[in-house]
């Protein structure tokens, strides 16, 4: 018990656990973001025919337009998962550290 | 002539200023025959003053301590925290600027919108957690966790309140132009009785009577968004194909709206726009102090999630509005002077659609609303400055001793008064400037100095005070300087011919500058100091991770 507070919780299972978890679970939410908007940017920079075409043939609803508004609920349905998951499973998680730890 | 007109601003100003004597003066304002519409705007707008004063004086009542003032005692609930960060995001510049710019360039304009729906994801991931579990009021309690606190509070406090005065210039241009349009009141008029409301919220009612302005006028603009894009889809059977096809059809560039190059046109204009519209936004100070007006981090969660929501659905209505403002506005005589010339300039094509698809009543109704908005957004933006200034400087910086409650609270509310007279001074000389790249300007300040400076000091444990504020002045020197010498200060407002520098946005070059001078510092920052700041890194990686801890700072 005398050793630094700071040292026991880096030192804990379950800190290493969330922090893992966690750690990997944001950095694949937030490559799934970038990656789709990179794909938007890059498509408007670099390949802007692409963007103009017509997503179906004959239609006026082109590529660019499309992918902009999936991009949009792109970003809906990552945050909509990622708080639904870290709300059951991190806080379950913390609280059980936290606990451990002696702070309530 | 222009005294009669001049006598009837002064007219609707009282009108508008008056609580007392509303029926009077809606009958004075009725004789003015060339705008039969003020009645419903004016009558709405009153409305909407009215309550959210009466909320003034409610949250004022419930407002005792610093830790109400700026973060409404963190009792603030996710859904209406996240209601209105979107409703932060819904802004004049969103609603008007965005739409105006569809309207002009199509396509292109779209990332205005795409590129917020990146960040938000984003902010959740990485920011709001951590943020929420190392901070108490604003941004700056974060980066000056384990940092010296002196240097580091006064780099984050200039870009800090360089971002708020940038953006309440696009607020005040909006508001004065809406006002000018509406109610016929002289744009000077227009943009001190913003400031004067603005006030009169933020320094009585402090965070709580900013998020509930947010938060009803967030819920009006969607309402009115959905029934204008409803409208709009409905002209077209629910088909929105056929919509683009009308589109083009309309615009004189044609089919060309649906694809980008009208606007923006090389890739490093583009890039730049991306970056400084994704980072920008992680970078804002009246965004980030939101997340300390919830409990915990999990509201934290809840609220961005909440947010992400209100605003993709919204920002699918701006695309609908957009498109159908270039359907229904372009080439209609009635919105048109006599030179061709739409009235009231590009940012007005929002509220013109809404008049051709909901008449005058709706026209009323939407630009009350429009006007809340500026007037919500202005409130949380000087709140977010008046922190930083009584809190990150005042108490935390200049002030050696312990600043009482009271003290800190009376010089925030200075700090309002003066910042609310700053924003009328630039709001008069910004007046010919689209309020959307105006807006963006803020951003590119936010994704050069706030954001590498934050993001920094919450991932790298190796980051020191000198890396710290060598990134914030490069960011800082970078982002003013492009700007300046670029086309919107050196050619626009300084009359050059050519820009020095050929971009609009400065990020492409000052946000990874300011990582790079971080880094560069950081590495090699040898000083007793800099080990001190490393060994502390642990610690609050433990707290930003679980939060224990934060109970000292939250819970009075």
């Amino acid at each position: 018990m005398s050793q630094d507070p700071t040292a026991r919780c880096l030192q804990h299972p379950k800190f290493k656990q969330l922090v893992h978890a966690r750690g990997r679970f944001s950095l694949i939410f937030t490559l799934v973001i970038l990656g789709g908007y990179s794909l938007y940017v890059l498509g408007m920079s670099f390949a802007p025919a692409f963007m103009a075409a017509p997503f179906r043939d004959g239609g006026h609803v082109t590529n660019g337009i499309v992918l902009a508004i999936l991009v949009i609920l792109n970003g809906m349905v990552c945050a909509g998962i990622y708080s639904w998951w870290a709300n059951r499973r991190f806080d379950a998680i913390r609280k059980e550290l936290r606990e451990d730890l002696g702070h309530v | 002539m222009c005294k009669m007109k001049k006598f009837l601003s002064v007219l609707c100003l009282s009108v508008l200023t008056s609580t007392a004597a509303f029926g009077a003066g809606a009958d004075i304002s009725g004789t003015v025959e060339k705008q039969p519409l003020n009645m419903t705007a004016i009558f709405m707008f009153f409305i909407f003053v009215l309550a959210t004063l009466g909320i003034t004086w409610w949250a004022a009542r419930n407002t005792k301590s610093k830790d109400d003032f700026y973060a409404a005692g963190g009792g603030i609930k996710p859904w209406q925290n996240g209601t209105a960060i979107a409703g932060d995001f819904m802004s004049a510049a969103t609603f008007l600027g965005i739409t105006g710019a569809i309207y002009g360039f199509g396509f292109d304009a779209l990332i205005l919108a795409v590129g917020v729906m990146a960040a938000w994801p984003v902010i959740l991931f990485l920011i709001a957690e951590r943020l929420r579990n190392l901070g108490s009021y604003t941004f700056i309690d974060v980066v000056s966790y384990r940092l010296e606190k002196k240097p580091i509070r006064i780099i984050s406090a200039i870009g800090s309140l360089s971002v708020v005065i940038f953006y309440l210039i696009a607020q005040m241009v909006g508001a004065g132009k809406l006002i000018q349009l509406l109610f016929g009141l002289d744009y000077v008029y227009a943009v001190i009785l913003v400031s004067f409301l603005m006030m009169c919220y933020v320094s009585f009612g402090g965070m709580l009577a900013t998020t509930w302005v947010q938060l009803i006028k967030a819920i009006l603009l969607l309402i009115g968004g959905t029934f204008i894009a409803f409208m709009v889809m409905k002209s077209f059977a629910f088909d929105f194909g056929a919509l683009l096809a009308s589109a083009s059809s309309q615009h004189p560039k044609g089919a060309a709206i649906m694809a980008p190059g009208l606007w923006l046109k090389d890739p490093v204009a583009i890039i730049s726009i991306a970056l400084t519209m994704m980072f920008g936004i992680m970078g804002l100070p009246h965004i980030l102090m939101r997340f300390f007006t919830v409990k915990d981090a999990k509201d934290a969660r809840k609220s961005v999630f909440y947010a992400t929501s209100i605003m993709g659905y919204f920002y699918i209505l701006i695309i609908i509005i957009g498109y159908g403002a270039v359907t229904f506005v372009m080439g209609n005589p009635d919105y048109h002077d006599e030179l061709g010339k739409i009235l009231g300039g590009g940012n007005m094509v929002a509220l013109h659609l809404t008049h051709y698809m909901g008449g005058n009543l709706m026209l009323g109704f939407m630009s009350a609303v429009a006007f809340a908005t500026i007037l919500a957004v202005v409130a949380g933006l000087t709140l977010a400055g008046a922190a930083t200034i009584s809190h990150d400087l005042y108490a935390k910086t200049f002030r050696n001793t312990v600043v009482t409650n009271a003290e800190e609270i009376k010089v925030s509310r200075i700090a309002t008064f003066g910042l609310g007279g700053i924003a009328v001074l630039l709001g008069i000389a910004f007046e010919h400037q689209n309020v959307a790249f105006v807006a963006s300007l803020a951003l590119a300040i936010a994704a050069s100095v706030n954001f590498p400076i934050l993001i920094v000091s919450m991932y790298w444990s190796k980051m020191t005070t000198r890396g710290a504020v060598a990134g914030g002045v490069v960011g800082l020197a970078l982002s003013i300087g492009l700007i300046v010498l670029g086309p919107s200060v050196w050619v626009a407002v300084l009359g050059n011919d050519s820009p020095i520098y050929p971009y609009v946005y400065p990020t492409f070059y000052s946000m990874p500058l300011a990582f790079v001078a971080i880094w560069l510092v950081s590495v090699l920052d040898k000083s007793p100091r800099a080990a001190a700041e490393r060994a502390k890194f642990d610690e609050q990686y433990v707290r930003s991770e679980t939060g224990i801890g934060i109970s000292a700072a939250s819970d009075h």
